[in-house]
């Protein structure tokens, strides 16, 4: 997407850039999150509340690059000419939902990360 | 980079857990809007933690492990300018240290207390020792001591030579961000204790999901920070340090919002010890440009274009 930007000579703009930074800023936390959790399986320990973790970040990053396409790049969205825009943007829109609705990774970390009491049922 | 802690740096922490244990409780809640701790100064300095940073078996990533271990502690020492600048950037001064940007007439953070002042400023780095009286104390919203210079010009102000002064961006982009993290990682567990032993509408609140999704959002935004942090550390790279601190800074504003509003009313008071988390990341928020200045410099260095943020001119 950067490349598309500066392709069309518009990632001087301090506010793509900025955003742009934001989102690469996103992603390496969640790519290490992500290494975190293996690491944890690697060791021989189960991933855990890391995963959650991790698959709370993943689904944050993913928006972040996905927003950032859409705000400046709303013309890569239409049309086969960007293919993998599209594929991301398809991607990203699910990332909340496969493998475990994010609302239920929130739920886990409170439960298992922050031991906060479960809710009652009456 | 490797997860966890081995050998000389697993020791290390060990002591640092057993140095914050013993002034976990010592946020001395007297009403006052900071709580700066003597006695984990003295702490650190006569354990020559300082000097981690310089060690070959621990480095940097064993000062940066102090700081974010430190700054979870309600009460404050000068910790990532010791930590990191000083033993690095001017070795020969003595500390408490307190470092100003661009404008050598802003109030800056432990100047009450500081020992030598480092200015960054027109491209230059340099030092000056305080003597008693260069410094007034200001009253200030932010939970750190606050100073300011009271005739900068007439310091005895000494150039730090280029080598060194250039390695200053990236360590105190390290430094802020360990601080930031360290500080809400203190905030975070603060909160969740009250929401766990508070109760209302029959459960406690921290039972109540509204709350629960936030505080787990804002858990996994400050996990992700504190291994930013911790790579940037390791690595060394200016990107990964423009990266930490771009990911700390962003995150402050949503999640100290949060914190205090679940703690209630309380949570606007200065009883309560929250404020001397919250209201050290709020200064820290706007070190180095804030947020979206860092995330530019962040992308400047990733794709290549000059850079253009707060502290890149002093980079080589």
């Amino acid at each position: 997407m950067v490349d598309a930007l500066r392709g069309q000579g518009r990632f001087h703009d301090p506010v793509a850039r900025g955003r742009a930074g934001q989102a690469l800023a996103a992603c390496e936390a969640a790519r290490l999150l992500v290494y975190r959790a293996v690491d944890r399986r690697a060791r021989g320990s189960t991933a855990g509340v890391d995963a959650s973790l991790a698959r709370t970040a993943v689904v944050s990053a993913e928006h972040a690059v996905a927003d950032f396409a859409v705000d400046f790049l709303p013309d890569t969205l239409t049309g086969t000419a960007f293919a993998l825009h599209l594929a991301h943007h398809e991607r990203a829109i699910a990332s909340g939902i496969a493998s475990g609705a994010a609302e239920i990774q929130l739920n886990l970390i409170a439960r298992d990360h922050l031991q906060l009491p479960r809710e009652a049922h009456s | 980079m490797n997860f966890e802690a081995e050998g000389a740096l697993a020791t290390f922490q060990t002591f640092i857990d057993k140095l914050a244990g013993r002034h976990r409780d010592s946020w001395a809640g007297d009403g006052g809007r900071c709580a700066y701790s003597p006695s984990l100064d003295r702490d650190l300095e006569e354990g020559g933690y300082f000097a981690a940073a310089t060690e070959a078996e621990l480095g940097l990533p064993a000062a940066v492990a102090m700081v974010l271990e430190l700054s979870r502690l309600p009460a404050c020492a000068e910790l990532a300018a010791s930590a990191l600048v000083g033993p690095i950037v001017c070795p020969e001064m003595p500390r408490p240290l307190a470092v100003v940007w661009n404008d050598r007439r802003r109030p800056v953070r432990f100047l009450p207390m500081a020992r030598t002042v480092l200015a960054a400023d027109d491209g230059h780095v340099t030092v000056a020792r305080l003597q008693a009286g260069d410094v007034e104390p200001a009253e200030s919203l932010f939970a750190y001591p606050m100073g300011l210079l009271r005739h900068p010009d007439a310091l005895p102000w000494q150039r730090v030579e280029a080598a060194r002064r250039n390695r200053l961006p990236d360590l105190w982009r390290l430094g802020v961000a360990a601080e930031i993290t360290g500080s809400l990682l203190g905030a975070l567990a603060c909160v969740a204790d009250h929401v766990t032993q508070r109760r209302q509408f029959g459960r406690a609140l921290g039972a109540f999901q509204g709350i629960q999704h936030r505080l787990a959002s804002a858990a996994s935004l400050i996990e992700g920070s504190r291994w930013l942090v911790l790579k940037a550390a390791t690595t060394g790279a200016p990107i990964d340090a423009a990266a930490a601190i771009a990911s700390a800074q962003a995150m402050a504003r949503t999640i100290v919002y949060d914190l205090h509003q679940f703690l209630g009313a309380m949570g606007l008071t200065l009883e309560h010890p929250l404020h001397r988390w919250t209201y050290r990341v709020k200064l820290l928020r706007s070190e180095l440009g804030g947020a979206e200045r860092n995330a530019q410099a962040l992308a400047d260095l990733a794709w290549g274009l000059a850079p253009t943020a707060a502290g890149s001119e002093l980079a080589p």
